[in-house]
């Protein structure tokens, strides 16, 4: 009874418009009415879980990201993509998505990769006559990457969710991000063929000196993915102080070497973060509780037995647990999406014989997915403003872009194991 | 702050103009002062929190590998700063209406009269339910304070519910902004004057 009418309550007020982190609280209202636990509880429960050192390294990686964003460390990036395959039709838009996948493995957040390399890309892109609406979905499209390559937000929550090494959530995702980035490619070359206007720049000439120019350009930038995931796969730090350091390493890169900030900006880049950072972590914070009240009420049973009243094939099981996820990726945010998904889901899975290191990668090629994908697409909306360019004109696009790259992406890392595991069993052993 | 479309207030049903004032200029001064104020500190709880997080990671980094030593059990005030850095970063969120939802039905409904009531659903039933997580936390810290002894951190003894208190306020805090959001969304459905009105029409 709590559970179903807690669930009920959730999507009602996700439906209606309440915000994500007033649609548990309302839960909560509903479950001390029916139920037998007292409010005070509440809070220790909440407060509790988010006083951890291992979270610290979200909100550290979200004003990396921001001052990152606004330091203009982005361009140089772009330009250097640009160089490579700028000169091949569809290279532009292809290097549109491979510095997604460099920003992203640098800020870790997909709204930050989107809005710095999709307001970089897309006046270069209208400008050589390459389709808005496409381009813009391609780019939103390819901003989860930042979530897929590592160090991500979203797997540092589910190591710590799920008593998970962390190192390991980050590495079962990167077989998974190549795979999204050629099919991403291939689908928008061949979305590209019947437009005949579209002007190639020009390959620099001389190549070599140009190149040596825009890399030391680069330089500072790519750095710092260096810094923080040697660093970590270095053991030398833990994902948290790589975040400390991302932000210290950043501030002086930014104002002085990029000049995108200065100190009194600086203060407002993280005052903006600081804003992301709280609507993030009262969101956990509730989640928390939610979650925790839901466990206490038997709800992973529940959903098992629900589950398995349905199949026992571990393939049609592991296409609910899909189903299920995508559905909880649009009605709201990645971070409570795997709050709540993970304590329910994971038992689930594991006992249709998958590996929880395996369960990350699928998570979060889900919960990616989802953040594109309409009729809620925070990111659809984010781009559509971004990059200057109607939602009506980048619906189409997008649902290619879904069902031809991050549809076979999702069931290749689902149904092929090896493809979330080989790289983490290989640099960190079993 | 910076006049972005995002920075900008936002209301239910009504599109962001540009200029539009913060919804503290909407209130009556002797409400709308105070909280500007508040909004003020939350600021500066923000920034410096942030700062805080940043370079006492960097400083761990440094004092292990430079000096072979360790800052001292500095994860205890460390995350009880962040705690209340995170809660101030919620408050401003409330201040702008910028916590995330899910505006499936913003897209389908089209009529003006249903989108204010609709939004002023969204906001009475926001209103109610961080009321009850203000009186929840109140609960709780009533609790806390029952015991002989007030639970603390291991080593330097600062007491739960420091942090706790910073909660309850912070939630305090994002109620009266949307009771605000809400008193101006009423304002508007009656067809009442709002600040930002008179001036345009002054300036006019």
């Amino acid at each position: 009874m709590i559970i179903t009418g807690s669930l009920f309550i959730v999507c009602a007020m996700l439906l209606l418009g309440v915000s994500v982190y007033v649609a548990f609280g309302s839960v909560l209202i509903f479950i001390a009415l029916v139920g037998d636990q007292s409010i005070s509880g509440y809070l220790p429960t909440g407060s509790t879980g988010i006083r951890s050192l291992v979270l610290l390294a979200i909100p550290l990686f979200m004003i990396a990201g921001g001052i990152m964003e606004k330091g203009k460390i982005a361009a140089p990036l772009v330009a250097l993509a640009e160089m490579f395959i700028g000169h091949i039709k569809g290279g532009l838009s292809a290097a549109g998505v491979l510095a997604c996948g460099v920003f992203g493995s640098i800020s870790g957040s997909a709204n930050a990769t989107l809005t710095c390399i999709g307001g970089i890309m897309m006046p270069h892109l209208k400008k050589a006559n390459y389709p808005g609406g496409q381009s813009a979905a391609l780019i939103v499209s390819a901003s989860p990457l930042g979530l897929l390559i590592p160090p991500s937000s979203s797997h540092i929550l589910y190591g710590w969710v799920a008593q998970q090494h962390v190192l390991k959530c980050f590495l079962s995702t990167v077989i998974p991000a190549i795979i999204l980035i050629t099919l991403l490619i291939i689908t928008n070359q061949f979305m590209l063929r019947k437009y005949n206007n579209i002007e190639l720049s020009e390959r620099p000439k001389p190549f070599m000196p140009t190149l040596g120019r825009q890399g030391r350009l680069a330089g500072p930038a790519l750095m710092m993915p260096i810094i923080i995931l040697g660093g970590i796969y270095g053991g030398i730090m833990t994902p948290t102080e790589a975040a400390g350091i991302a932000v210290v390493y950043a501030i002086p890169v930014a104002i002085y070497f990029y000049r995108g900030l200065t100190w009194k900006s600086l203060a407002q880049t993280i005052q903006t973060s600081g804003v992301t950072i709280g609507v993030v972590m009262v969101m956990i914070f509730m989640v928390l509780i939610v979650s925790d009240n839901l466990i206490a009420q038997g709800a992973p049973q529940l959903a098992k037995d629900m589950v398995y009243s349905v199949s026992e094939n571990p393939i049609v099981i592991l296409l609910m647990i899909n189903v299920v996820m995508i559905l909880i990726g649009m009605l709201m945010d990645d971070i409570s999406g795997l709050l709540l998904a993970t304590p329910i889901l994971l038992p689930i899975a594991q006992s249709t014989g998958m590996d929880p290191i395996h369960f990350a990668a699928v998570i979060g090629v889900n919960l990616g997915m989802a953040n594109i994908t309409p009729p809620t697409a925070p990111l659809l909306y984010l781009g559509a403003q971004v990059c200057d360019t109607p939602v009506s004109k980048m619906l189409w696009p997008t649902l290619v872009f879904i069902i031809f790259a991050w549809l076979p992406t999702l069931m290749l890392t689902t149904f092929v194991p090896e493809l979330a595991l080989w790289l983490p069993d290989l640099l960190l052993g079993r | 702050m910076s006049k972005t479309k995002v920075d900008q207030p936002t209301f239910f049903g009504y599109a962001v103009t540009e200029g539009q004032k913060k919804i503290t200029d909407e209130l009556p001064p002797i409400i709308g002062y105070p909280m500007k104020l508040m909004a003020m500190v939350m600021r500066m709880i923000v920034t410096a929190s942030g700062f805080i997080m940043a370079f006492t990671f960097g400083a761990v980094v440094v004092i292990r590998y430079g000096f072979g030593g360790d800052l001292f059990a500095y994860e205890e005030w460390l995350l009880a700063i962040s705690i209340v850095g995170f809660f101030a970063g919620a408050v401003l969120a409330s201040s702008r209406n910028l916590h995330i939802n899910a505006d499936i039905l913003g897209i389908v409904i089209h009529d003006p009269r249903l989108i204010w009531w609709r939004g002023f659903l969204v906001l009475l039933i926001e209103l109610v339910v961080i009321l009850f997580l203000f009186y929840a936390c109140y609960v709780s810290i009533l609790d806390d304070f029952s015991f002989p002894r007030l639970r603390s951190t291991p080593v330097l003894r600062i007491p739960f519910v420091t942090w706790r208190i910073a909660i309850m306020v912070a939630f305090g805090f994002m109620a009266m902004f949307t009771a605000a959001y809400l008193y101006v969304h009423i304002r508007k459905g009656l067809g009442l004057p709002l600040k930002s009105d008179t001036d345009k029409g002054t300036s006019k």
